[in-house]
Order: structure tokens, then C-alpha cells, then sequence
């Protein structure tokens, strides 16, 4: 269950089993519990909780004792105050002093302010622009946007995202043409937990920007303040927010403290560049849409209007190049504080610093409750690390404050399906479908979600329903690919391939053309695969794509690996580093095979007290470890590691070597159940790795072979050979496979 | 559908009556004993008429009717009740009083007081609550409106679940 209906409703339920609801209200309250499930199960579930609240003795001291150790406190402001004016008028050069009085009474007024904030939510939606109804500029939208952010500063208000509101709209059907009236939007916000509406319109641009505005209270509907403002010659959309936002805070009934504390201008945290901000907000829009291209480019645009602008390299950090979190680190003085933290959070995630990066979301998700963002990176932070209950948690809330979030829906059918819960993963994407039915990627989603469960035909439908809706959504295109790879239907798959192959983007058609490389690979035709490979790097370098090179000297260095000629792929697997970012388990691995083991261990000791707490790297660092192991014929060792490493982050080069070592160390139920789980994943990864995939099929027909299970082993001599048919004939397993199937099938 | 004989819809649907009446009847007389004999009664009416009415309103609103007309005739006869049979009353209500549970008492005191740092805005609400004040009065001593109060108490509902659940906030 995902929440009440009327979210009114679902407040007033501590007031309810306290008793303090007037009559009317508690009988309206009644016979709506009686056709909510939701609001019924919340009462039933917290009732024995309620009864001891309210007649418990000992629950009602404690009470007591809450209320009167604030009241100590509320004093201790009280008496601050009293010498903070004796001390003004007597002493003006002593501003040291009054400075010191002052930093304590802030210091204790912020739990007070917050906990004001946490009550005074604020929703904001975007201004009609009357003087162009059709906002070509985004006007309306911009103005929104620049307030959310300059109110967002504020410690005693908590503003509301217009984005969250949108969503709701947007999914009630309404084209971006119809303008909603107030009622609605009233409606909107207060399901979404606002205690006032601002709405706006904009009545003329030219000569001169006007524009009025006015806060209504959720409650009563009553207009509480109105604002109105003309600009001048020297105006900008910047400088009337910025007036906007000091009128809204005189006209909401807050405490005073919103009036006296400090205020930037919105431009210095934003942008004064009204271009910048409207590409910014274009490049929002495409990046919660998982429209990644389209993203790129906007904030690529922003950049052209102002190369200062910290968030637009935040996000380009996220979806382009690592690298661009450097500009927004140095311009981050220039971000409002909420940004200022993401952008920290970003950073300590590069410096591979987990406590920071989670202490850092803490204090934001502390700051601003409502910050669903904030709250879905603390939930991958626990994703990562496979703490999925607790990642689950996260996206709940997330699903409380904002019942519409696709993002949640999405990331909570990933979490279970890690937890092997596809039933509830299904659903979730399903709410996720329900949401955004005209987007591709909740329908990508769940043909993952269906390929990670072995339901390859299933997975299949739902990337071409993601094509349907955008023919050229990439990640959609090469999973559909990698699919008719695992189907053995490789013309289908060189059709998806082509298509990227020819797409708008450098990194998509670099792409396209190195998964064309894999149709042969995983046919076991390796020299042709190495000439298209080579072909494919080719096409890089003349269209400047240089950057796209890492991953083709990785698979150039598992081809040569797999031919035993360890020389070539070190040789690749060192050309691949510098894109890698460092080594990582292929690099260790490959050291090992070519005689390098003492060096690799040395190596790796050294690394092991310096590398981050991060999921991916100590995974990868157990991964290498095991992977050194296993070549120095060391299995007990090897597993050790390599179950470490699965342990973590369950992959699929872990599972290779890890059932491998099983074999050799003639564990082989435990080898079996690996080779099988792994092969009931459908993923690109295996196919990114070529032949590891389709030997695994041989591996486990071995493992079968010696747990005496000869049908078995049968079936996966002949997967393998069938796949293979048509394979370079030098490769030795297919040798020794022909020889252990026409061995077994004449056993009978 | 529970009226055209469907019994699995028949079953659901007095269930959800019978959790929801139990919680509204506690609501009105902590006594647990009184409170399921109220809630008997009442579904023995429903059940009894509902096939047959013409619903004027809603059956939800229909069934919350029949649930008030009980619990007023309870209140009505209790009085009388406890006025004739003093002794007996007060055995009666002493032997089916709600007993506090300790170990929830003490996750209580712990979460409230976790709470307690983030503000004292709710405590000071159920404070008020307990010197029988309603949310009208409420406001006015604490110079808000009645969305601030629900909203407060909602989310420090919110937190004390999450802390009885989970044993932090």
C-alpha cells in the first residue's frame, strides 16, 4: 500500500488516537477509516502505541518531562536575549562580544527554526504567463523554479518542489497546454502536505516584467498575502525574485526570524544568465526522464551561457565525465545550500569516503525532509552496498512524501529483484509503468527486470514496447540486442546494433559498433571478432571518440587472454588502464596468467589499506584477490576471495572464476549452483565478456560430468557446441567438449 | 456484492467493520471488554439488515449509524447499570481495564525522547490533549493553525513508528 488517498486524512491520525479531533471532524475521519484500507491498517498497527500515549502513566511522564526540558531551554534564548540588548547600546566597538552572544542564541534557535520549517510547507507552482500564453520563453516556469530555490534557503520554511506537484498533474492526464486552475492546484498541494499554495501570473514582458502573485491557505482556501511587482530599466527576472521572495516571507505567517535572516541573491547561487537557467531546467526535465542525450546537451548548453554555473556540472558529472565535478567544486559558492550539499556528497563519493559521503546526505535529508533526491541517493548509497531492506526504506519514504515518484517505484523494483522478490519487483514497475506510461524507461526496467530472472521472452516484449515509445532509446537498443545474442538470433541482434550504430550520439554509435564485435565474439569467432574490434576502434579515433577506446582494449585483452597469449593482453589490458581509472580485477588477473603473480600480490597489498570503503572497488579488490589466487592454482584461496567478493556485489566475473575454483577444488554442488544461476541471468555483462559466457555452458556441463549427472552434462556439452558450431577450431575447450559428449554418449 | 450472496466479499467486508468499529469503539471506552460487546452487537444489527434496507446513504455511512446508536445505548445503560450496582460495575470494568505492556512502555520512552531532540512541538500538543483540551484550543495556545497541529503530530507519528520499528529514527 502506497498511502491513504486523501492525505488529509492520514494526518489527522495522531490527532484521532489522541483525542483531540473536534466531533465533526472524528466522524468524517470514521467513516472514511471505513473505506481505507490503508488508514485502517495504520491505526490498527499503531493502536496499542496510541493507547499507552494516552492512558499510560508512565508514557504521559515522559510527556511531561519532554515538554519541561524544552521549556528550560526556551529560557536559557530568553535570558541570551536580555544580555544581548543591555550589551548593543553600551559598547559599539564591541562587536566581538556581540557576535559571541549571538552565534549561541543562533545555535540554539535552529532546532526551533527547523523544527518551524518542518510545519510550514510551501508548495509553488509554475506562474501563468498571461503576456504569452504559450510561455515560449518558460517564464512561468523559470520564475517557479528561481523562488523554490531562493525560499528553499530559508530555515523556517519548507518549500515543495513545483517538479513534485507537475508529476501529479501531468499524470491526471493534463496536456502542458491546459493551465490548472487553483482549485486543483490547492488539491494538489495539499495532498502533497502544503500548508500554503503560492501561485503566480506574469501580465506583461515588455516593456517591462509584471507580475503578481498570492499564497493561499491550504486549510481554508483564504488568500493570505498577495504580491505584485513592476520592473524597470535596470530589472531582471533575477533581481524581481529576488523581491518576490522578500514579500512572500512578510505576507506567510512564520516566525520573525524569516524576515531577518540572511538572504542571498538568487543569482549569485544560481545563475545570471535567465538562458542558463532556462537550459538548466530543460536539462532537469531530461535527466528524470533518463533522457541522457538530450540532458547532456542542456547542460552543455548552460555552460555556454555561464561556465560557472555549479549544478550544471554537477549533473554533467553524473552523465557525462567524471572530470566536470572539478567546476562544480570550485564554483560551489555559487550553489544554493542545498546544492552545496549535494555537491559535497558527490565529491566525498569520488574521494571514496562512504562515512562523509552518508554523513553529508544525513545532515541533508535532516535539512530538508522533503528532499526526495536526497533521500534516493542515501537508498543507492545502502543499494550499493547490497543493504537492500534498508535501500527499500529509503525509497518507501520517498514514496510518502511524494506518492508519484517514478524514480522510487523504479530503484524499489531493483531492490527486490536483487533480493530474488520479482513478484514485488514486477509490481513496483508497474506503478512505475502507471506513472509514466509514454516513457521508455520503466519499460527497459522490466525487461531487465524479466532478464535478470531467466524470462528472456518476456524481457524481450517489454524493450520493444520501450521502442515503440522511443525508437532510438539506447539502453533499450542494446539490451534488445544482447537478448537475440542469448537467443542465438544474431541478425536480430545486428539490426539493434546498427541502430546505434547510426544514432546522434558519439558514445551511442562507439557503442553500437563494439557490440557488433560481440556477434562473432560470442560465436567463438574470435580472429573475425578481433578485426571488427579493430575496425570499431578505428571509427573512434576518426570521429574523435577517443574516450570510448577503454572498454575495447578490456575485451581485446579477455580474447587474448582466453588464446593463452598473455603478453597481447597485458599488453591491451595496460592500454585500457588509463580509462579504467585504476586496476582493476582483469588487470590483476592477467598479471597473474603471464607469470607477474609476485608483482600482482605486492600490488595489491600495497593498494589494500589505501582503497575506499565503496561497494565497487572492495568488491573488485576481492575479485582481484581471488582472481590471483585461482591462476596461482591457490583454490582455496581463490574462493575464499572470490565469496567475498560476491558477497558484496554479485557479479558475473566473480561467479565465472568462483564456480571454476569450486571445480577445480571438486566442490561441485556448489560449483553447479553457480554456473546455473549465473546463466539464468540474462545480462549485457556476460556478453561484454564473450567467450566467459558461452564457457560456462562447458564449465558447468564439466561440473555435471563429475557429479555424475551425465544428461545434464550432455545438455550443456551440446548448448555449447551448438552455440560454437561455427567457432574458430583452435579453441581448446571445444575440443575437449566433443571428446567428453561422444565419451558420455556412449556410456548411454 | 456482499449483498448478492458473494461470501468471500461478505467476510471481507465485515472484517474491515469489525477492525475499524473496534478502534472507534476503544476510541470511546478504553474498557476492551465493553467495547467488543458494543462492537458484537452492532455487527449482529448489520448483519441482520443489511440485505433487506434501502440505503439512503452509503452502507459505510449506514453501518457508522448503527455503530453511534450503540454506543449511545451502551452509555445510557451503563449509567443506569453503574447506579444500581456499584460494586459489581467497578469488578466488572477493573477485571477488563487495559494493562500497560512494559517492554512497549520502555520503547515508547526511549523513541518519544529520540523525538524529543528535534523539537517539543508534539509533546507539547498531547500535553494539551491530556488537560482535555481539543484541537480548536490547541491552536489558539499555540498560536497555529489546525493543518500545522495535524501536520506536527503526523510526522512525529511518523517517527515514532519508524523508531518502534526499527529502534532509531
Amino acid at each position: 500500500m502506497s498511502g491513504c488517498k486523501d492525505r488529509r486524512f492520514e494526518k489527522m491520525l495522531f490527532a484521532y488516537e489522541i483525542g483531540i479531533l473536534p466531533e465533526d471532524e472524528k466522524r468524517e475521519l470514521e467513516l472514511h477509516v471505513l473505506e481505507c484500507e490503508f488508514c485502517l491498517g495504520e491505526l490498527k498497527q499503531f493502536k496499542e502505541a496510541a493507547l499507552h500515549i494516552r492512558h499510560d502513566e508512565n508514557t504521559r511522564q515522559t510527556i511531561r518531562e519532554i515538554v519541561d526540558s524544552n521549556a528550560d531551554g526556551q529560557s536559557a534564548v530568553i535570558r541570551t536575549r536580555r544580555l544581548w540588548s543591555t550589551i548593543v547600546p553600551m559598547a559599539a566597538a564591541a562587536a566581538v562580544i556581540i557576535m559571541l552572544v549571538l552565534q549561541p542564541w543562533q545555535i540554539e534557535i535552529r532546532p526551533r527554526q527547523e523544527a518551524a520549517a518542518a510545519e510550514n510547507r510551501l508548495a509553488i507552482i509554475d506562474f501563468v504567463n498571461y503576456a504569452d500564453p504559450a510561455d515560449s520563453q518558460q517564464l512561468g516556469k523559470i520564475i517557479a523554479n528561481l523562488l523554490i530555490t531562493d525560499l528553499s534557503e530559508s530555515h523556517f520554511v519548507q518549500v515543495i518542489s513545483g517538479q513534485r506537484l507537475s508529476d501529479q498533474y501531468e499524470q491526471v492526464e493534463y496536456a502542458e497546454s491546459i493551465k490548472i486552475d487553483d482549485k486543483l492546484a490547492i488539491e494538489n498541494a495539499k495532498k502533497a502536505g502544503a500548508s500554503w499554495i503560492l501561485t503566480g501570473s506574469i501580465l506583461r514582458t515588455s516593456p517591462q516584467l509584471e507580475i503578481t502573485s498570492r499564497i493561499i491557505d491550504i486549510a481554508s482556501g483564504d488568500i493570505i498575502g498577495s504580491q505584485s511587482l513592476s520592473g524597470d530599466s535596470a530589472s531582471t527576472i533575477f533581481s524581481m525574485v529576488d523581491q518576490l521572495t522578500t514579500a512572500v516571507k512578510s505576507d506567510l505567517p512564520v516566525p520573525d526570524g524569516a524576515r531577518f535572516e540572511a538572504d542571498r541573491l538568487i543569482a549569485d547561487f544560481t545563475t545570471h544568465s535567465a538562458e542558463a537557467y532556462r537550459y538548466y531546467l530543460d536539462g532537469l526535465d531530461y535527466y528524470r526522464k533518463h533522457l541522457n542525450t538530450n540532458a547532456r546537451r542542456s547542460f552543455e548548453q548552460v555552460l555556454e551561457y555561464d561556465s560557472t554555473f555549479a549544478m550544471a556540472y554537477y549533473y554533467l558529472t553524473l552523465i557525462k565525465d567524471a572530470s566536470m565535478l572539478d567546476g562544480a567544486v570550485k564554483y560551489m559558492h555559487k550553489a544554493s545550500e542545498k546544492d552545496g550539499y549535494y555537491i559535497r556528497a558527490l565529491q566525498a563519493s569520488r574521494d571514496h569516503n562512504r562515512e562523509l559521503r552518508e554523513s553529508i546526505l544525513g545532515q541533508l535529508i535532516d535539512r530538508y525532509p522533503d528532499e526526495t533526491y536526497a533521500l534516493q541517493l542515501m537508498g543507492n548509497l545502502k543499494f550499493g552496498w547490497g543493504q537492500y531492506d534498508e535501500a527499500i526504506d529509503y525509497y518507501e519514504r520517498i514514496l510518502a512524501i511524494d506518492p508519484k515518484n517514478k524514480e522510487a517505484y523504479n530503484l524499489l523494483a531493483y531492490s527486490y529483484s536483487n533480493q530474488g522478490r520479482l513478484d514485488e519487483a514486477i509490481k513496483a514497475n508497474d506503478k512505475y509503468r502507471s506513472i509514466a506510461p509514454n516513457e521508455p524507461n520503466p519499460y527497459d526496467s522490466r525487461g531487465e527486470l524479466f532478464a535478470r530472472h531467466g524470462m528472456l521472452d518476456s524481457s524481450i516484449a517489454a524493450y520493444q514496447k520501450a521502442l515503440e515509445i522511443k525508437p532510438d532509446f539506447p539502453p533499450s537498443l542494446e539490451n534488445l540486442g544482447v537478448n537475440h545474442i542469448f537467443k542465438g538470433e544474431y541478425d536480430e541482434a545486428a539490426e539493434y546494433f546498427h541502430k546505434m550504430a547510426s544514432a546522434e550520439s558519439p558514445s551511442v554509435r562507439s557503442q553500437g559498433r563494439y557490440y557488433l564485435a560481440l556477434i562473432p565474439l560470442n560465436q567463438g569467432k574470435i580472429k573475425k571478432s578481433l578485426e571488427v574490434i579493430d575496425d570499431c576502434m578505428a571509427a573512434d579515433r576518426l570521429e574523435g571518440a577517443e574516450a570510448e577506446q577503454g572498454y575495447k582494449h578490456v575485451i581485446k585483452g579477455v580474447i587474448y587472454d582466453g588464446m593463452n597469449k598473455t603478453d597481447a593482453a597485458l599488453s591491451e589490458i595496460r592500454q585500457s588502464l588509463p580509462y579504467a581509472g585504476g586496476k582493476n580485477h582483469l588487470y590483476y588477473w592477467i598479471m597473474a596468467r603471464s607469470g607477474n603473480s609476485e608483482e600482482a600480490r605486492k600490488d595489491l597489498k600495497r593498494n589494500r589499506d589505501t582503497l575506499e570503503v565503496s561497494p565497487g572497488v572492495m568488491a573488485d579488490y576481492y575479485l582481484a584477490a581471488g582472481a590471483v589466487d585461482f591462476a596461482d592454482g591457490l583454490y582455496d584461496d581463490a574462493i575464499a576471495n572470490l565469496e567475498k567478493a560476491e558477497e558484496i556485489s554479485r557479479s558475473f566475473p566473480a561467479d565465472y572464476l568462483l564456480g571454476q575454483a569450486y571445480l577445480k577444488a571438486e566442490r561441485l554442488e556448489d560449483a553447479i549452483r553457480v554456473f546455473e544461476k549465473r546463466l539464468s541471468i540474462y545480462e549485457s555483462y556476460r556478453v561484454c565478456r564473450g567467450t566467459w559466457s558461452v564457457k560456462m555452458h562447458y564449465y558447468l556441463g564439466l561440473a555435471y560430468e563429475g557429479a555424475k549427472r551425465f544428461d545434464d552434462a550432455i545438455t550443456q556439452y551440446e548448448k555449447f557446441l551448438q552455440i560454437w558450431q561455427n567457432a574458430d577450431s583452435e579453441i581448446e575447450e571445444l575440443h575437449d567438449s566433443r571428446v567428453r559428449l561422444a565419451r558420455l554418449k556412449s556410456i548411454g | 456484492m456482499a449483498r448478492t450472496g458473494d461470501k468471500m466479499a461478505r467476510e471481507k467486508l465485515f472484517q474491515h467493520l469489525s477492525d475499524s468499529f473496534l478502534i472507534f469503539a476503544q476510541h470511546n471506552t478504553w474498557n476492551k471488554s465493553d467495547a467488543e460487546e458494543i462492537v458484537q452487537d452492532t455487527l449482529m444489527t448489520i448483519t441482520s439488515k443489511y440485505r433487506e434496507i434501502e440505503f439512503e446513504i452509503s452502507f459505510s455511512a449506514w453501518a457508522y449509524q448503527v455503530l453511534e446508536n450503540k454506543l449511545k445505548s451502551f452509555f445510557r445503560t451503563k449509567t443506569g447499570r453503574a447506579n444500581k450496582d456499584k460494586l459489581l460495575s467497578d469488578k466488572l470494568e477493573a477485571s477488563a481495564m487495559w494493562i500497560p505492556d512494559p517492554s512497549l512502555q520502555r520503547k515508547l520512552r526511549n523513541c518519544l525522547q529520540i523525538i524529543g531532540k528535534y523539537g517539543n512541538q508534539y509533546a507539547r500538543v498531547i500535553n494539551f490533549s491530556y488537560l482535555g483540551f481539543e484541537t480548536g484550543e490547541i491552536c489558539r495556545k499555540l498560536n497555529t493553525t489546525p493543518s500545522n497541529i495535524y501536520n506536527i503530530l503526523s510526522r512525529a507519528r511518523r517517527m515514532l513508528r519508524h523508531c518502534l520499528d526499527k529502534g532509531e529514527i
